[in-house]
């Protein structure tokens, strides 16, 4: 392999290469490749399983960050449901923001979300649902990404199949040839 | 419908329509189509000298030309596929010391964005100073780590999903060059 090919290229040069190292190391040992096509594939497939790795990773800290403004939306909606004549005003936003803030530190403010929310029939299920739907986009896309990452590592592991099966074909042929051409000694 | 007149005015326009005519501007009309430039084939001796390398390691002691040139491909292909990964790491580098690709577009320039501030700074009293809306529509970048990353990878979700769709044609590419050359030993 050449040097560019051979350099560990992960997701971000700061992730962890101890984690990245271990899991090469796994996959060598399950795999055993022999010659460059075998490690070439074990090589993309380490890189898809350590996308995956880390594209799941920031999936789940997509949605914790996006806790945040979905509790702030959450509770101005429940803030503002009955008053019709200003329904988001700002003092009403700044108190929907302190209460989603504290909502992270403080237990008073949990107890006070949960009376809100028990109040109109909903749980903290609620916030979790209102993160995802604020990141639904972001959320499709990565999905899509891992996906197609997934159909890749299983189409290299099929691939690496398929070259060990017409390799080991090809040997067979080979000796069968020599057996057939050699003569035995009498 | 046109009718014959307006046809017959819309190709005489057109006749002086003919593109840029300077150097500059063919030069930048020759951009236009430009997106991220993956597609372009590299072309220099240093990525040539590499992609032999690791063409010959994969041929293996075989002479034989076909074999050779399919390795040719699943070398280029694989080396395109470290390319990309190098392409997609710089990238989200970037947007995590910057928040993002461009400037805020309020702005054609820092500079402009600089003065107008310390105007506005000079000349305003600061309650209407926080009345301003903000220049940058994003919010900051998170200070730690790893949730910076998981922003700055959620910023770029689009081109990483655009860039995924390269990898994966360059490695079908490998694949079937790597496939072809084993039917053919």
């Amino acid at each position: 392999m050449t040097s560019s090919a051979k350099q560990i290229l992960r997701y971000r040069p700061t992730e962890p290469q101890d984690q990245f190292a271990s899991l090469r190391k796994e996959l060598e040992q399950e795999i055993q490749p022999e010659g460059v096509i075998e490690r070439t594939y074990v090589d993309d497939i380490d890189h898809i399983i350590w996308d995956i790795k880390c594209l799941r990773r920031y999936k789940t800290q997509i949605i914790n960050r996006s806790r945040n403004e979905a509790l702030k939306r959450i509770i101005l909606q429940l803030l503002c449901d009955r008053d019709f004549d200003d329904p988001y005003g700002q003092d009403k936003r700044d108190a929907a923001a302190d209460l989603a803030r504290r909502w992270f530190e403080d237990e008073e403010a949990k107890t006070e979300v949960g009376e809100l929310l028990r109040k109109f029939q909903m749980d903290e299920g609620a916030i979790e649902a209102e993160a995802f739907r604020v990141r639904l986009d972001d959320l499709e896309r990565l999905d899509r990404m891992l996906a197609a990452l997934e159909f890749r590592r299983d189409k290299a592991l099929s691939c690496l199949a398929g070259y060990r099966q017409m390799l080991s074909k090809r040997l067979g042929q080979a000796a069968d040839r020599i057996l057939i051409t050699t003569r035995c000694p009498a | 419908m046109a009718s014959t007149r307006q046809i017959e005015a819309n190709r005489r326009n057109a006749r002086n329509s003919t593109g840029p005519r300077s150097t500059s501007g063919k030069k930048r009309a020759s951009q236009n189509a430009f997106r991220h430039g993956l597609t372009k084939r590299i072309v220099s001796a240093e990525f040539d000298r590499e992609v032999e390398t690791l063409a010959r390691q994969i041929a293996g002691d075989t002479e034989n030309i076909i074999t050779i040139e399919l390795a040719r491909g699943a070398a280029e292909a694989e080396l395109e596929l470290a390319r990309v990964r190098r392409v997609r790491a710089a990238l989200i580098e970037r947007v995590d010391a910057f928040g993002r690709f461009d400037p805020p577009k309020s702005y054609q320039t820092p500079e402009y964005e600089y003065y107008y501030s310390k105007l506005v700074q000079e000349f305003c009293t600061a309650s209407w100073w926080a009345m301003k809306p903000a220049v940058d529509p994003l919010p900051a970048m998170p200070s730690q780590e790893p949730q910076r990353t998981a922003e700055a990878v959620r910023r770029i979700l689009p081109e990483l999903v655009k860039l995924l769709r390269y990898e994966t044609r360059a490695a079908a590419r490998r694949d079937r060059a790597i496939r072809a050359m084993n039917s053919a030993v």
